[in-house]
């Protein structure tokens, strides 16, 4: 049976980590997608504004979670995958904070990643084809940040994913990094053989997919075996929402507008084998705090459902 | 370029006028939510395209690029053009919300200060591939909200939105009649113009109404005083480059240059740079 997953934040906090670890086992999850990104907020680092968190020695980063790792264990959490904060590279701030996300945060995040036992890490695409002119152009500078961090991962055995965004413009969202799978999927190809190892993967983001019209089948299926990670959530097409699938309807046939057959389709003919790993934790902040648990069981019932389709 | 203006649903047959066959990007529908369909594809596109001209005596088949189904579908609109190249053979400048199918006008589908068109990539796209076919404005959604009295002037916006696509998708091919130009302007729009045009369209030289510049070098081009202008040989264009357009316009033909005047414009360039000066 596949495992089920869901994201840490707004689950487990510092002060008291067991509590929202043992939320998510007794709710039925059996993984987690520990949410590092939230330690350092991206609304701030577009506004120029960079916390100290990752100041901290490794040695000490490793006392600071260990309590994380700890009360995942107790829970009989494994933590699959893990968000590395974003972004790596920020147009138009200084670069003494560029600098310090790239040589600073990235390599410590795949510390940390390690030290929680976790294999595979998510990372962003830098958001640069407006200011460089392409989408190769762009593909190239995220390239240069994901040779930076490949002999370290592979030393550490953790795999590099990259996931499919947006950009926005007004209120409506057009594809961004990795959208194309067919690309993307001979671009880890190329690099995996370069370095000889599985150093890097994809994340598929099943809610991005649908804010940008992709064809969610075709997609999978083009990304086969490299697609290693998955967020699911759900949205209506039209902002970012990360909400319970099968949510949003659009027409008085009230069938889900985003195409989750496609999505199971895609993952039972490529054999998916990894974490179906829910990113839809403004759920769990929207839901009054008596219904958290049974919010979090409904997710496990639909992961187990999807589980239930893929390997039947 | 031709510019075709469509106030009615009468698109096909102005393709069908055009003397090619065009096949047409399309979305398809989940429940309601709009996703990519039939030709959104553009690699497997080009290559239908070209399976279908091969062996045919003259180029017959094309593409026709909806601009409002690339935004429906979320699409890279630059990326798409890239890669089609030659073949885009029309195109149909509409805008929408990116979630219902309408044909407005340019630059009015606006959310938090920002149209909802990916118009840049659009832009970018048209003048890398050198598109040189129809350009079917096509705003019947916005024409049939306005009332019969204000058609008229709504039509004449339509003319200049038009007229405004098409001189920025012919910008480089402007430069490659022209060059080499004078430019006038040392600021951020002159940096821009170097950046991606000084290599391949290096301007004589640039000057600016600020003394302090005038003699230093700027971007690899000498400034000097605007009285050099009356200098050049008389077919050279000059170019301005700064918003002050008609001011400086005004300047200069009170100075007496006969020089034909053109405005260069840095808001859809090939890439930017991360900062301003």
């Amino acid at each position: 049976m596949l495992q089920i997953g869901m994201q840490t934040r707004n689950i487990v906090y510092d002060d008291n980590p067991i509590q929202g670890f043992e939320l998510l086992r007794n709710a039925g999850f059996s993984c987690a997608d520990f949410s590092l990104n939230a330690y350092l907020d991206n609304k701030s680092l577009y506004k120029g504004e960079c916390n100290k968190f990752f100041d901290q020695t490794e040695e000490k980063l490793e006392v600071f979670f260990a309590p994380h790792k700890e009360a995942a264990k107790q829970a009989g959490i494994r933590i699959h995958q893990m968000h590395m904060p974003y972004p790596i590279l920020v147009p138009k701030v200084n670069s003494e904070i560029n600098d310090y996300l790239w040589n600073v945060v990235a390599p410590k995040s795949l510390k940390i990643c390690k030290f929680l036992d976790c294999k595979y890490i998510v990372i962003h695409g830098f958001k640069l084809a407006r200011y460089l002119g392409s989408e190769e152009l762009e593909w190239e500078r995220t390239e240069e940040f994901l040779r930076f961090m490949a002999p370290l991962a592979k030393e550490l055995g953790i795999v590099l994913c990259v996931e499919n965004l947006y950009n926005s413009m007004g209120s409506h969202m057009a594809e961004g990094p990795c959208c194309d799978a067919g690309k993307t999927a001979e671009r880890i190809d190329r690099l995996n053989e370069e370095y000889g190892a599985e150093v890097f993967g994809f994340c598929f983001d099943v809610g991005h997919a649908n804010l940008v019209g992709l064809d969610i089948h075709e997609f999978i299926k083009t990304m086969g075996t490299r697609l290693k990670v998955l967020h699911i959530h759900d949205n209506d097409g039209v902002s970012d929402l990360h909400q319970i699938p099968y949510t949003f309807t659009k027409t008085r046939e009230n069938k889900s507008s985003t195409d989750w057959e496609g999505f199971v389709k895609g993952l039972k003919e490529i054999g998916f084998q990894g974490v179906l790993n829910f990113e839809a934790s403004p759920v769990v902040s929207a839901f009054p705090e008596v219904l958290k648990e049974d919010v979090l069981q409904f997710l496990v019932k639909i992961g187990n459902d999807f589980a239930n389709r893929i390997q039947k | 370029m031709k510019v075709i203006y469509s106030q009615e649903n009468n698109i096909d047959e102005i393709i069908a006028e055009c003397g090619y066959i065009l096949l047409r990007n399309q979305y398809k529908e989940v429940n309601g939510h709009f996703v990519r369909g039939e030709n959104s594809d553009a690699r497997e596109l080009k290559k239908k395209v070209d399976a279908l001209n091969e062996g045919t005596d003259v180029e017959r088949y094309g593409v026709c690029v909806d601009v409002g189904v690339l935004n429906l579908c979320g699409q890279n609109a630059y990326e798409y053009m890239h890669v089609l190249g030659h073949r885009v053979k029309a195109v149909i400048i509409r805008e929408n919300d990116g979630q219902h199918n309408d044909a407005l006008l340019p630059f009015t589908c606006v959310a938090n200060g920002h149209s909802q068109m990916d118009w840049l990539g659009v832009i970018r796209g048209l003048r890398e591939i050198h598109f040189d076919g129809l350009l079917i404005m096509d705003f019947s959604d916005t024409s049939k909200t306005f009332s019969p009295l204000l058609r008229p002037q709504l039509m004449e916006l339509a003319k200049s939105v038009g007229e405004f696509i098409k001189w920025q998708v012919e910008i480089e091919t402007f430069l490659e009649k022209y060059s080499p130009v004078a430019l006038f302007g040392a600021g951020n729009m002159c940096r821009n113009y170097m950046k991606c045009y000084g290599e391949k369209f290096k301007p004589l030289f640039t000057c600016d109404n600020d003394a302090s510049k005038w003699g230093k070098d700027f971007c690899g081009l000498e400034v000097k005083s605007p009285e050099a202008l009356k200098n050049l040989p008389k077919d050279t264009v000059i170019m301005i480059c700064n918003t002050h357009y008609f001011e400086i316009e005004q300047q200069l033909q009170e100075m007496g240059i006969e020089n034909e005047i053109t405005f260069f414009n840095d808001e859809y360039m090939p890439t930017f740079y991360f900062d301003r000066i």
